[in-house]
């Protein structure tokens, strides 16, 4: 999962969940308020309510008449909602025994048995007839306030309570919990639509970057025919222009390398055959043309090297080997060679340390460091080499570090030598030799190993260039 | 004066280089083309070939195959420098030495009177050799035949040469030093990966021994060992 993916899977979400929690709280407040939790006849509740309380009160009154006052009285005050219900008989007694009698609650009883209504509504107190089944009439009287509040209470009235506002919210809670699964899987799907292809030319764009010049989206973008498909085709038109160019550069360089042997091969011969017939009175000049040629061919050769490296068609086979003994013959060769100079050079390395590699061109890529430390020492000094194992995160790593005491490099310039023909202002220049190429070979090398080189000023003078290699 | 053929396209380099080796003591033809040099090489015997292996249509590496076929003839070859897969592919397919090109003319001039001397050599003490024998491979310097259980195989003189040095020391160390000096006529080069090359080829032509050990086995840093029963 990466970033993208998270930030558009997360945006996309809270938004539906923003819109969906609006939406909500829109309708519900432009919903009618709940009904009043009163006494109101018309209600289909109330209507209910009324008919089991009367359909109760006739049991009350009959449960009397059969001559168990005691029994109804204990049937009553069993029921939270009757027990407070004022009951009065034909005779206008009170029978329910009930202390403290509101007076409002009296009066309406009595305007009640006066006249002929059935039922009599004096807020907050509603009184109603009852007839018993020998047909005496009974006033029962309750608040229909208090009577409603005890059965919400109760939760009796879960059916009533399932009114339109409750449904509607209960509904929407399930519906918000649908409304965002369905969401969160499509968002899903969506995110990974957009961010797949992204990511894809990502990893192609690396690949890239790194070298492989091969490398394309192609087919991984599939059918799409978006915007985003559209980059992918345009990036591999890039990528095969940048191959192009590449490939015919390298190949130009390679050809033109390639070329130039043949009269090197014909100038060494003719060489040779002027200096048999000269005898000797020109071996000066012919010497400098041989070491002229000589100077030459290395530098094709070491053209064809870089170009090699660059274009991967590296053909010397990978092996391991001990970087020791490889640095042990490199410093034979060199000192051998600097002998006349008077330069010392000094070897540390740790023992066993082998490494699997292309073992031609990393000799080459060291013994090139080494070369250009001696051709900026100064007749007399030294060279230090280092070589030893370390082990950081990841993979163990081989440190090789050059050391020469001449003038060092300034600062702004340091990542340049390993430019191919890179030269530095006058101080180091071409009374050196060599083609210019070396150390650009070593870089090369060394990446392609998955190395890493860098140059740096030693603070008592001289530049380091320091190696590292993993020992894989 | 021994006979040389050039097989090389430059036809510039070659006439340089016949006023150059015949000035060194040698006689040389030249053929620009793969096939005509393979045609003069029925025709003529020759001591030695030297052989470019950027030829224009049949280039050299094909040209050496079909040469091995009839002749074994020492071959040098001109190689691109550099191209190592040219020099082991050379050398795989036969080919007595390398040189990378452009090359030094003494050093060419060297390499030659090196191979013609080893091959002269060979002749005088092939005659006063006894054939070297170890479990099923005999080598016979009179005929420089390999056989293997008895049949015949085939074997370029080099590599006969290796052999021959390696199964002299039979169970001894052989270093590379010694092996480049005897059989190469050369001071050995760390990067010089001609030996084993060579070594390479021979392992798969006389095989295993049989319990599945390799018959030459490589000391590592040092040299080869001839291993006995």
């Amino acid at each position: 999962m990466n970033k993208l993916f998270l930030k558009i899977f997360g945006f996309f979400l809270l938004t539906i969940l923003l819109v969906g929690s609006a939406l909500i709280f829109v309708t519900i407040s432009s919903l009618p308020a709940p009904p009043e939790r009163g006494w109101d006849p018309g209600q289909p509740s109330a209507r209910f309510v009324r008919q089991g309380l009367i359909r109760n009160l006739h049991s009350l009154v009959d449960l009397y008449e059969s001559g168990e006052p005691e029994a109804m009285l204990a049937r009553k005050n069993r029921s939270v909602m009757m027990k407070n219900i004022l009951i009065f008989d034909g005779a206008f007694n009170e029978i329910s025994n009930i202390s403290e009698i509101p007076q409002e609650a009296i009066r309406l009883a009595e305007t009640l048995s006066k006249n002929r209504k059935p039922e009599l509504h004096l807020p907050p107190f509603i009184g109603t007839r009852i007839k018993s089944s020998s047909g005496k009439t009974y006033i029962c009287v309750f608040r229909a306030d208090q009577l409603f509040r005890l059965r919400n209470q109760l939760g009796l009235f879960s059916r009533f309570r399932a009114s339109a506002y409750e449904n509607l919210t209960r509904e929407m809670v399930l519906g918000l919990i649908t409304v965002i699964f369905i969401s969160g899987v499509l968002c899903f799907f969506l995110a990974r639509h957009l961010t797949t292809p992204i990511s894809r030319l990502r990893n192609v764009t690396r690949e890239l970057s790194e070298g492989n010049l091969s490398a394309r989206v192609g087919e991984d973008i599939g059918k799409r025919k978006d915007e985003l498909a559209d980059l992918a085709r345009d990036f591999d038109l890039m990528a095969d222009q940048i191959e192009k160019l590449l490939i015919s550069q390298n190949r130009l360089i390679r050809d033109v390398s390639h070329e130039l042997r043949s009269p090197l091969a014909r100038l060494n011969v003719a060489l040779e055959l002027a200096r048999v017939s000269d005898r000797g009175s020109s071996q000066a000049a012919l010497d400098r043309i041989e070491k002229e040629s000589f100077i030459l061919n290395d530098m094709i050769e070491q053209l064809l090297t870089l170009s090699r490296i660059e274009s991967g068609t590296i053909h010397s086979d990978r092996n391991t080997f001990d970087l020791g003994d490889l640095l042990a013959g490199i410093e034979e060769d060199a000192s051998f060679e600097s002998g006349n100079r008077n330069i010392k050079i000094n070897l540390e390395k740790e023992e066993g340390v082998k490494i699997t590699g292309h073992e031609q061109l990393l000799h080459s890529a060291l013994e090139n460091i080494i070369r250009n430390a001696l051709a900026y020492s100064k007749n007399g000094s030294e060279v230090d080499i280092t070589m030893k194992s370390i082990l950081e995160a990841g993979p163990r790593k081989a440190e090789i570090t050059v050391r020469d005491h001449g003038g060092g490099v300034p600062e702004s310039e340091l990542d340049k030598i390993f430019q191919p023909f890179y030269r530095l202002a006058p101080s180091r220049d071409r009374k050196t030799g060599g083609s210019g190429i070396g150390l650009a070979i070593t870089a090369r090398a060394v990446r392609l190993h998955n190395g890493t080189i860098k140059a740096v000023n030693h603070p008592e003078g001289g530049l380091a260039i320091t190696v590292s290699l993993p020992l894989v | 004066m021994a006979e040389i053929l050039i097989i090389d396209d430059d036809i510039e380099l070659c006439n340089l280089l016949t006023d150059f080796l015949s000035r060194e003591g040698f006689s040389c033809s030249f053929e620009h083309h793969g096939n005509s040099g393979l045609q003069r090489i029925r025709e003529q015997r020759f001591e030695l070939v030297i052989l470019d292996v950027m030829l224009p249509g049949m280039d050299g590496m094909a040209t050496l195959r079909e040469i091995r076929l009839t002749s074994e003839v020492p071959v040098i070859m001109l190689t691109a420098r550099g191209e190592e897969s040219d020099r082991i592919t050379g050398l795989e397919l036969g080919a007595d030495d390398y040189l990378p090109k452009p090359f030094n003319p003494r050093e060419l001039s060297a390499r030659i009177k090196a191979i013609l001397r080893r091959f002269q050599n060979n002749k005088a003490e092939t005659r006063n050799h006894k054939v070297l024998e170890s479990e099923g491979i005999k080598l016979d310097p009179s005929s420089r035949t390999l056989y293997l259980n008895d049949k015949p195989q085939k074997i370029t003189s080099i590599e006969f040469e290796f052999l021959a040095v390696l199964m002299k020391h039979a169970g001894e160390i052989v270093t590379r030093e010694t092996l480049s000096k005897e059989v190469l006529d050369r001071e050995f080069s760390p990067l010089d990966r001609s030996i084993d090359v060579h070594i390479g080829q021979l392992r798969k032509k006389i095989g295993p021994r049989e319990n599945g050990d390799q018959r030459i086995k490589t000391v590592r840093g040092t040299g080869y060992i001839f291993g006995l029963g």
